[in-house]
């Protein structure tokens, strides 16, 4: 899996987009370097996972990592374009009621 | 309020899940970096219907790695062992050679508090409770692969005495159907 950092929104959010497969193999890296990213402070984090078409458990394990962090610190992490498998394991692990959504441009979706 | 849905991990050796006549078999040496790739080998064959845009791959891959990773400790001279069949439906045995899944009933009790935060609408003790932490658990763990499989495997999830191998099947209403004259 790759990520890019694509900038601030208009809403203050640093969008970064995942695309291709989150797994085993990249859900460690990708852990460290947004946990990294984050820091200790409060931080605004916009997830695009609209390219990521492969999601497993080592993958969500992640994403409710970077959702336990952002609790601690009093960051926000918003997601944007989930759909298809990964929609669907989000759902099947509870998971997908912890995470809000937005639209691409950043509006509640 | 969300409805209290719990599911259990099963014990039964003797369950029909672990009838494996007629299931073909394979075996691979325990290499966490080819969990994927043994994956695909087993699947190479299947109905494309079953494969649901990668949920049953990612699902077999879950049983797999579990195996690899918590059963064999990643040592590539453990065999992890699997019988599959995916006639009519989507059927796996898979076994290891370790010590089995020793913290089943600590899962089980994991999952129902989980599940009762979840219908309590209580999301601050569900976030703290979304990933199962065992004695065994890694850092890279993603702590959660049960919890979807214990939906996914619509026909049954059902390990043997020594909770080293686990027996599964899923279901598929609309393959079943265009499969069912074969």
């Amino acid at each position: 899996m790759e990520w890019t950092d694509i900038g601030f929104d208009d809403h203050g959010y640093q969008v970064i987009k995942l695309s291709g497969d989150f797994d085993l193999y990249s859900a460690p890296s990708f852990t460290r370097a947004i946990t990294e990213l984050m820091g200790s402070g409060a931080y605004k984090l916009k997830l695009d996972l609209a390219e990521v078409r492969y999601l497993d458990s080592s993958g969500v394990g992640s994403l409710i990592k970077l959702l336990q962090s952002a609790k601690h610190s009093g960051s926000a992490i918003v997601f944007c374009g989930i759909s298809g498998a990964p929609r669907r394991i989000l759902q099947m692990s509870n998971i997908l009621l912890l995470m809000k959504e937005v639209d691409q441009a950043g509006g509640d979706s | 309020m969300i409805p209290l849905i719990v599911r259990q991990l099963i014990v039964d050796e003797r369950n029909e899940l672990f009838d494996a006549q007629g299931m073909k078999y394979a075996e691979f040496p325990s290499e966490y970096s080819k969990v994927r790739e043994y994956t695909a080998k087993v699947l190479a064959e299947c109905p494309a219907a079953f494969l649901e845009g990668g949920l049953l791959e990612q699902q077999l891959s879950e049983l797999i790695k579990n195996g690899i990773k918590h059963g064999n400790r990643c040592e590539p001279s453990k065999a992890l062992k699997v019988w599959y069949d995916l006639r009519k439906r989507a059927r796996f045995i898979v076994e290891d050679e370790g010590n089995g899944f020793t913290n089943l009933d600590e899962w089980n009790d994991f999952y129902r508090r989980r599940q009762t935060a979840l219908s309590e609408n209580d999301f601050d003790a569900f976030l703290s409770l979304a990933s199962y932490r065992g004695p065994n658990s890694a850092e890279d763990d993603g702590g959660n692969s049960l919890v979807a499989a214990l939906e996914y495997w619509n026909g049954g999830i059902i390990y043997n005495d020594t909770h080293n191998k686990v027996g599964v099947v899923r279901w598929f209403s609309s393959g079943s159907t265009k499969l069912s004259g074969k």
